[in-house]
């Protein structure tokens, strides 16, 4: 296993800039997940480790090696397609078995590690199946195969799960977590899904229009977004955003003027000077307990519920807050109508701040 | 029990509408066979004989006795044929392969262009290219005298329009394979070529035989090019060499008959002989969809 990295990477197509100024070092070992709204450049970022596409500027190294001039098959990468890309005249076998054959491995070797390989993702009683005749979850795990079997310096995945149903794709996310701690292996892993990022991620790279917004943790992507996009991406429902007036004696007001709610000292101190933010509110950081709601009489709001939606655990209502809208995660046993005025409160130390202009977060 | 009664109609009707379509496309071929087996006095008497009471395979042995004139045209003719539409077959194949896969994958400057030209080709007619074609090889005629009345000058310029509907062809079948299954081969170890001979060739398989069956007919059956091209048995082809007994003093149906017998067999071996390739469905269940 080695790491990869990427160095001032550039990619254009035509005059379209795809990847711009992109800097990133995979650790060994590490699962990296690049994560994006389609078209933000993950998937070329990921061709481009592969060899699939050239650059147009930058370097990439794979463990110490420039590999900017290298062809692909001599990358020692395995990569694992969204659409599988099984060799359809192959069964099972020879789709597993063909990038070792064409390194001229012993037959041996190959079929023992073919049949290990198999094994290990439950498929052995398939080997000599062709493609056409496996289901989709099994046709993912003969391409998850393909690549374990290459025991490469680094696994490139391109949304290898979307094309699952949903209770496979759950399945399938364990079942790879637990194949990067078996393998230790280094991962780069690209996803539209921020479910996938957060749970199968050591680090999550959130991209947009080619430009990397952060890369963190998951936990700290979601905790400490670094903009307003990030914030937004991450997490569903997504987090409230609400256009705030900072004013005198630590009154931050909004909704046009007819809410407002008193901050922490400190909270004051990072708006100072300023006088238009946008304020940030995860769905679970709005509160309307009863007890709960009295005791924090400094973020109370006045909302009328436009749209209860029971998930079963969790309830999400959707308020109408004078002219904009708060969704809010509460509990399941919540009894709320639609058209009911209720009172709500925030968690004061868990809002998120941003720059009206740039969108940054302000910490 | 109305149903049934309705259902075994629709039944007959369509059995009908085969049985009239089979009838319709083999009535020629059985005449065919059936005059060539005639004598001459038996296939023009009156009132026609559908079953010769002679039947004789005269006409057969006539072709193939290089004794008789007849005999010696006809086997250079068969010759020439076989050695013409064979490798205009195998190049066009070939070459039209590689150009279709480059069209089809490759991004370079002026291959839509190149691709628009190549169908701008076909939409030509042969005749419109005939006066350029003959002015070009009595030019080269002039300069090396191996071009006029040979058989590889007309396999050349059947080339200049079988080629590009082969890689129109190919190129269409290229594009319905998908390209992650290059990329992932490449990513597994192949080089270009090795991804194409080792991944893409077996899955389009079934286009290139169908392809080269067809640039096989389209050689075996040009006409026109032929007449122009040859004078003696050196570039003698089979259309060439049937039309050829009808110009003499009698016309010798049943020997026409017999040379369409034999020089519709080729063809229709091959395609007997290539059909379990020609089989749709092989790239299912590679990728999703």
């Amino acid at each position: 296993m080695a790491r990869v990295y990427l160095e001032h990477v550039r990619k254009d197509f035509g005059s379209t800039q795809v990847v711009k100024d992109f800097t990133l070092e995979i650790k060994n070992e590490e699962f990296v997940v690049l994560v994006g709204p389609s078209g933000c450049g993950k998937t070329t970022t990921l061709r481009l480790i592969a060899g699939l596409e050239e650059l147009t500027a930058g370097r990439i190294y794979i463990g110490d090696r420039l590999v900017n001039n290298v062809a692909p098959k001599d990358r020692d990468i395995a990569m694992v397609f969204q659409n599988y890309a099984l060799y359809p005249h192959m069964n099972v076998f020879e789709n597993m078995a063909f990038g070792l054959k064409l390194r001229g491995l012993p037959q041996r070797e190959i079929e023992a590690r073919v049949k290990s390989a198999a094994e290990r993702l439950g498929i052995a009683h398939l080997l000599r199946r062709r493609p056409r005749e496996l289901s989709g979850g099994q046709r993912q795990r003969v391409a998850l195969g393909r690549a374990i079997v290459r025991q490469p310096q680094v696994f490139l995945m391109d949304e290898p799960l979307s094309n699952l149903d949903a209770r496979l794709r759950m399945d399938m996310r364990a079942e790879l977590a637990r194949l990067h701690r078996e393998l230790k292996a280094t991962i780069v892993y690209v996803t539209h899904d921020q479910v996938e990022a957060m749970t199968m991620g050591d680090r999550i790279v959130v991209m947009k229009d080619g430009v990397i917004q952060q890369v963190a943790t998951p936990r700290e992507v979601y905790e400490r977004p670094a903009n307003v996009f990030v914030a937004g991406f991450i997490g569903s429902p997504p987090m409230n955003f609400l256009s705030a007036e900072v004013q005198e004696g630590r009154i931050l007001s909004f909704a046009g003027g007819r809410a407002q709610l008193v901050l922490a000292e400190e909270q004051a101190a990072l708006l100072a000077g300023r006088k238009r933010v946008i304020l940030g509110v995860r769905p679970e950081d709005v509160r309307a307990e009863p007890d709960f709601v009295a005791a924090h009489a400094d973020t109370t709001l006045k909302a009328i519920v436009e749209v209860v939606e029971p998930l079963g655990a969790e309830t999400l209502v959707h308020f109408r807050l004078d002219g904009t809208g708060l969704v809010a995660r509460l509990g399941a046993t919540t009894t709320f109508r639609a058209g009911e005025r209720v009172r709500l409160a925030l968690v004061r130390e868990r809002l998120h701040f941003f720059d009206a202009e740039t969108e940054k977060a302000l910490r | 029990m109305r149903r049934p009664f309705a259902y075994y109609l629709h039944k007959l009707l369509l059995y009908l509408a085969v049985l009239a379509m089979v009838a319709w496309t083999l009535a020629p071929v059985s005449w065919l066979f059936i005059s060539s087996i005639s004598t001459h006095a038996e296939l023009l008497s009156t009132p026609i004989h559908w079953v010769p009471e002679k039947p004789t395979w005269e006409n057969f042995a006539a072709m193939f006795d290089p004794a008789q004139d007849t005999g010696r045209r006809f086997l250079a003719a068969l010759r020439n044929s076989i050695f013409i539409a064979g490798s205009v077959t195998a190049f066009s194949l070939v070459v039209g392969t590689l150009a279709a896969y480059a069209l089809a994958r490759l991004p370079f400057r002026g291959r839509n262009s190149l691709i628009m030209g190549l169908l701008a080709v076909r939409m030509l007619p042969v005749i419109a290219l005939v006066i350029p074609f003959f002015v070009l090889i009595i030019r080269l005629e002039y300069v090396l005298p191996i071009f006029y009345d040979r058989w590889w000058t007309l396999a050349i310029l059947y080339n200049a329009f079988i080629l590009g509907f082969v890689v129109w062809i190919m190129r269409g079948y290229f594009l319905t394979i998908p390209v992650e299954l290059e990329e992932a081969a490449r990513i597994d170890g192949c080089t270009r070529l090795m991804a194409l001979r080792l991944v893409v060739l077996p899955l389009a398989a079934p286009g290139l035989v169908a392809t080269g069956i067809l640039a096989f007919l389209l050689a075996w059956d040009e006409f026109l090019l032929a007449l122009i091209f040859s004078k003696t048995t050196n570039a003698l082809t089979l259309p060439l060499y049937i039309t050829q007994l009808g110009s003499q003093y009698i016309t010798a149906y049943e020997q026409i008959a017999a040379a369409g017998v034999v020089a519709a067999l080729p063809p229709v071996l091959l395609a007997l002989l290539f059909q379990r390739w020609i089989i749709s469905g092989l790239t299912a269940g590679g990728v999703k969809g």
